[in-house]
């Protein structure tokens, strides 16, 4: 899957799961600040990228994750690996 | 004290004092110290009377002097919870008894092999809950989800007097590993256990009422709890006369991602056991600011 059909998917899904306005997601924003996670949201984010992607994020990928690109890169790393 | 600030009362020597009085002499014993601590506590800890007399006065709608009472009644109670969760972790479990009102909701819970999420509150004494699953072929792991804050010497020092380990910890920490412990946990079929009424500085929150007026929750175990297509109970062990627990299991029945509606039925049901337990309400603090 390229890297724009991936951060398509994973916006559709983060507007309907975090239930956020589509406007609040760009490349370079800041996800936890623009989804409002707080420690325990992140629960949910594993869950979701597993469920949709059929890849396991660890903790280190949370390290490196700043933005939304960040994340996306991480995801389409993983399936990369797959 | 407008919110919780994250710390239980009590030093280490005043928990070291109670373990060796109840295990030379017993636990009827242990409780009778309680006497005096109450006491002090009653006279001495006013951010905390001034709370938990609102509790009685205006929630329960107690009246002045029952609410007066009830505030050294509450005191030796919560007590009373901790030298029995020290007593039954030092291995005296056959000094009490037990009785379970919706077991079968549990093991049926963990039949569909998902794990479960358990949301309980600072009532009664969750727990000793394991020790008497034991007993009933309800060999689980319970893993309770809490914070550092709540990580303190005193647990330490209960942790090093106890036979076996009982509730693991999940501590939810900035590296955020609490994430896979409480996914790998319920991959292994275990159970996650979240207390639903108490929410630190920074925490999202969600507001519903409770005893007849508006309070604030932690938002993250309702939001979790109602997304992840797990099943989830409410679940509290009462402390009753003598050396006597009642375990209470209720399903939770909300629709997939509605936290708010999960929220309220919490409320709906802790407020039943409240109101059938006054007195083990561990709330000292500004619950209804």
């Amino acid at each position: 899957m390229v890297k724009s059909k991936i951060a398509e998917k994973l916006n559709a899904i983060l507007i309907d799961e975090f239930e956020v306005d589509p406007s609040v997601i760009s490349e370079e924003k800041n996800i936890k600040e623009s989804l409002d996670l707080d420690s325990l949201d992140y629960v949910d984010l594993v869950v979701i990228i597993e469920s949709n992607f059929g890849v396991k994020l660890i903790k280190e990928d949370f390290q490196n994750m700043i933005t939304f690109e960040d994340f996306y890169a991480i995801v389409e790393q993983k399936l990369e690996n797959k | 004290m407008k919110q919780w600030d994250g710390r239980s009362k009590g030093t280490v020597l005043g928990y070291k004092i109670f373990v060796n009085v109840m295990k030379k002499l017993g636990i009827k014993a242990a409780y009778s110290v309680l006497i005096f601590v109450a006491f002090y506590y009653f006279i001495t800890a006013y951010s905390s009377n001034k709370s938990i007399y609102e509790y009685f006065r205006y929630r329960l709608n107690f009246s002045v002097l029952k609410s007066i009472l009830s505030v050294y009644k509450s005191y030796y109670t919560f007590g009373q919870t901790l030298i029995d969760k020290t007593a039954i972790n030092a291995g005296l479990r056959n000094k009490y008894s037990y009785e379970f009102d919706g077991i079968e909701l549990l093991k049926n819970l963990l039949d569909q092999k998902q794990g479960g999420m358990l949301i309980s509150a600072h009532v009664g004494n969750f727990e000793v809950a394991e020790h008497f699953f034991a007993d009933i072929d309800f060999d689980c792991q319970i893993n309770l989800v809490t914070t550092d804050l709540e990580r303190n010497v005193i647990k330490e020092y209960l942790e090093s007097i106890s036979m076996k380990p009982s509730v693991k910890f999940i501590l939810i920490q900035e590296d955020l590993s609490h994430i896979f412990e409480i996914n790998n946990a319920l991959s292994r079929n275990e159970l996650i256990c979240f207390t639903g009424d108490r929410y630190f500085e920074g925490n999202k929150t969600m507001s519903e009422v409770l005893l007849g007026k508006e309070a604030n929750f932690p938002a993250g175990p309702f939001s979790i709890a109602s997304r992840l297509k797990v099943p989830v109970a409410f679940v509290y062990v009462m402390k009753e006369k003598n050396l006597h627990y009642h375990l209470y299991a209720r399903q939770a029945n909300f629709k997939h991602r509605d936290a708010n509606a999960l929220l309220k039925e919490f409320c709906v049901n802790l407020e039943t056991i409240v109101k059938k337990y006054p007195y083990q309400w561990f709330n000292y603090f500004d619950f209804w600011k």
